[in-house]
């Protein structure tokens, strides 16, 4: 479970996110949607810390992953990150193989047994739908590979450290349909064991794979309301405004 | 406009290629050169079945070494060598002529009563076609003269020594320690520059590292002669400072902000994307900028080690004056090496234009030009490996 209580965050002097509480369940998919910089890619990259390595940020109140707080002095941030996987908006391979950044996260945390690391990596390129299409290459570079293939492996490389939480910022915003679809039946494969919060501009897209989506505007959280209900019924006009697109 | 860039960039690149040939062809012309010094020739008596010698049995000759013609491939005699200034000890002005035209004959006599003689005499005053007297058919030098030969000294009378290995080594020891100093040092704060060190101290820090990029060579030599010299003759207690060691550490300061300033570059250009999926995936900082930030820079990263290669390989100034100057083989950093720059710089103004002397200068510019050439090959294959790699 995900929470954050009376969340205020500042880039220096812009006050980005003004007073969120919100509380994602475990093993569901939420979906934060709102116009550009509404600050629900901010949001999303304060539950793994991401934000910490943009200078002159500010964070008032708390967030917490099954009641621990996140920002606790005792808390290793590579730790937490470790529990937190996430899926940036373009695809960001290493300039490394395929399988070296599928294990990346497992070297780095220390693991050397060699078993266990070639296990993990097919464990993980099967979840994430893209195993039987790089199983004959996988040590060629990651640079070979499609878009699509290389959004799917970065999130292969997120599913290889067992995360319980899959954040997820625009990961289908660079991709063309087909693959676009690929992703999201991903995302759908993988509610079962990943709590998955994503960042989307693509209302349908939201619509598709979320069960409780978040309407962020100007650093409020206009409205979050199961996905069903918001598109159909919304509480707010706000709401309707931006899903009908009559937002100005 | 296109003409006019066409137009330069050949006379450019012709001009280019004009200096190598030339450097090119200045050097060769060492090896046409006799081995005696130009203007003499060397004559034995007339029964001596040696033909010619080499500039190397020529010296050892007259520095009394080689003691005996046996050693030569001539019969047991033993080799007097001859100056042809000692005539002036047994025969008076008087006897040898007004315009010493007598000299010739005389020098004659005396090489034929002396059956073991090899005299060393200026061409115009050869007893040329006498009874008893041979004229010795000079070496020219050859390469493994050059490139093998353990002694330099190019002034040397009858035959001057071309031995180039000392001054190679030299080289290669001096660069080689300023790289190793400099190597390690350079990335360390090129990664403190670009991982660690706050906006405020990387703002003061890197105006004032590039600063030291502009200072001339000939500054840093005075520092490392003031300062350097002194304090390293003090700690290892040795008979003089200026040695490889102390012309290392000059060439390791200066090569310092090439380094620095390349490497730095390159490990900021890693993108932010690449910083913050390897930090997502529970990467520490450290595991991040060794695993990601610097194999991203690598092709970055061996530029910049090879401009500092450069640097230190072509640096004349600083390293003349630091580091001694004795042309001998080097047996360890703590003794006095000469470099290739260092040589040309010191002897070129001394060297008869033309002379085999000048010559094997412009072969040692033609040694370090294929050095250098060397070098940039080697890193341009190392980059374009680490490209095909995706890296």
């Amino acid at each position: 479970m995900i929470e954050a209580k009376n969340v205020n965050f500042y880039y220096g002097d812009f006050h980005a996110l003004k007073d969120i509480n919100m509380t994602m369940e475990t093993n569901t998919v939420t979906a934060f949607i709102g116009p550009s910089g509404c600050g629900k890619s901010t949001f999303l990259r304060l539950f793994n810390r991401m934000n910490d390595l943009i200078p002159g940020t500010r964070l008032e109140g708390q967030c917490l992953i099954d009641g621990e707080d996140i920002y606790a002095k005792s808390l290793r941030v590579d730790d937490l990150r470790k529990r937190v996987g996430m899926v940036f908006q373009k695809p960001n391979p290493f300039p490394k193989s395929i399988f070296e950044n599928v294990a990346y996260g497992l070297r780095v945390n220390g693991v050397k047994d060699r078993a266990f690391i070639a296990q993990r990596v097919e464990e993980s390129l099967r979840g994430a739908a893209l195993w039987d299409e790089v199983k004959d290459k996988l040590k060629k570079s990651a640079f070979e590979l499609s878009g699509g293939q290389q959004q799917r492996l970065c999130i292969a490389r997120a599913l290889a450290v067992s995360p319980s939480i899959l954040l997820m910022d625009e990961p289908a915003s660079a991709l063309d349909p087909i693959s676009t679809s690929k992703v999201e039946e991903l995302i759908h494969s993988l509610k079962k064991d990943y709590t998955i919060v994503i960042v989307t501009h693509n209302m349908q897209q939201a619509a598709r794979v979320s069960d409780k989506t978040g309407f962020f505007m100007l650093g409020e959280l206009v409205e979050y309301n199961d996905t069903k209900k918001m598109f159909l019924n919304p509480d707010k006009v706000q709401t309707q405004n931006y899903i009908t697109g009559r937002f100005g | 406009m296109e003409g006019i860039l066409t137009v330069s960039g050949a006379v450019t690149t012709i001009t280019i290629l004009l200096i190598v040939v030339f450097l090119f062809r200045e050097g060769f012309g060492l090896f046409k050169s006799p081995a005696v010094e130009r203007g003499y020739l060397l004559c034995v008596n007339g029964d001596n079945p040696v033909r010619h010698l080499g500039p190397k049995d020529i010296k050892e000759v007259f520095d009394w070494e080689i003691t005996d013609w046996s050693e030569l491939g001539g019969p047991n005699e033993e080799i007097v060598p001859y100056r042809f200034e000692q005539i002036f000890d047994v025969y008076s002005d008087e006897e040898l002529g007004e315009d010493y035209e007598l000299l010739p004959e005389k020098l004659g006599e005396v090489i034929a009563s002396t059956p073991g003689i090899i005299a060393f005499i200026p061409e115009q005053y050869v007893p040329e076609g006498m009874d008893g007297v041979k004229i010795l058919r000079s070496d020219k030098i050859t390469p493994a003269d050059f490139f093998g030969g353990r002694e330099w000294l190019p002034t040397a009378t009858p035959a001057p020594q071309f031995g180039v290995l000392p001054l190679i080594m030299g080289t290669l020891w001096v660069s080689l320690f300023a790289i190793l100093i400099a190597l390690p040092l350079g990335l360390g704060v090129a990664i403190y520059l670009s991982e660690l060190a706050g906006e405020r101290m990387r703002k003061i820090l890197k105006p004032t590292i590039e600063l030291l990029a502009g200072i001339p060579s000939v500054v840093y030599g005075f520092f490392g002669l003031v300062v350097l010299v002194p304090l390293i003759q003090k700690t290892f207690s040795l008979p003089v400072g200026e040695t490889a060691f102390a012309g290392s550490v000059i060439l390791a300061i200066m090569a310092l902000p090439t380094i620095i300033t390349v490497a730095e570059d390159a490990m900021r250009n890693t993108p932010r994307a690449m910083r913050e999926a390897s930090l997502a995936l529970g990467a520490t900082h450290w595991q991040t900028i060794y695993r990601v930030v610097i194999p991203y820079a690598g092709s970055g990263i061996s530029a910049a080690v090879v401009l500092g290669i450069g640097r230190a390989i072509g640096e004349t100034m600083a390293v003349l004056m630091v580091t001694g100057n004795a042309a001998v083989m080097p047996h360890s950093l703590f003794e006095p090496v000469r470099t290739i720059p260092a040589t040309i710089a010191a002897e070129l103004g001394e060297a008869p234009v033309g002379g085999a002397h000048y010559q094997a200068l412009f072969m040692l510019g033609c040694i370090l030009f294929v050095i250098t050439m060397i070098i940039s090959v080697t890193a341009e294959a190392i980059s374009k490996r680490q490209s095909n790699k995706g890296l």
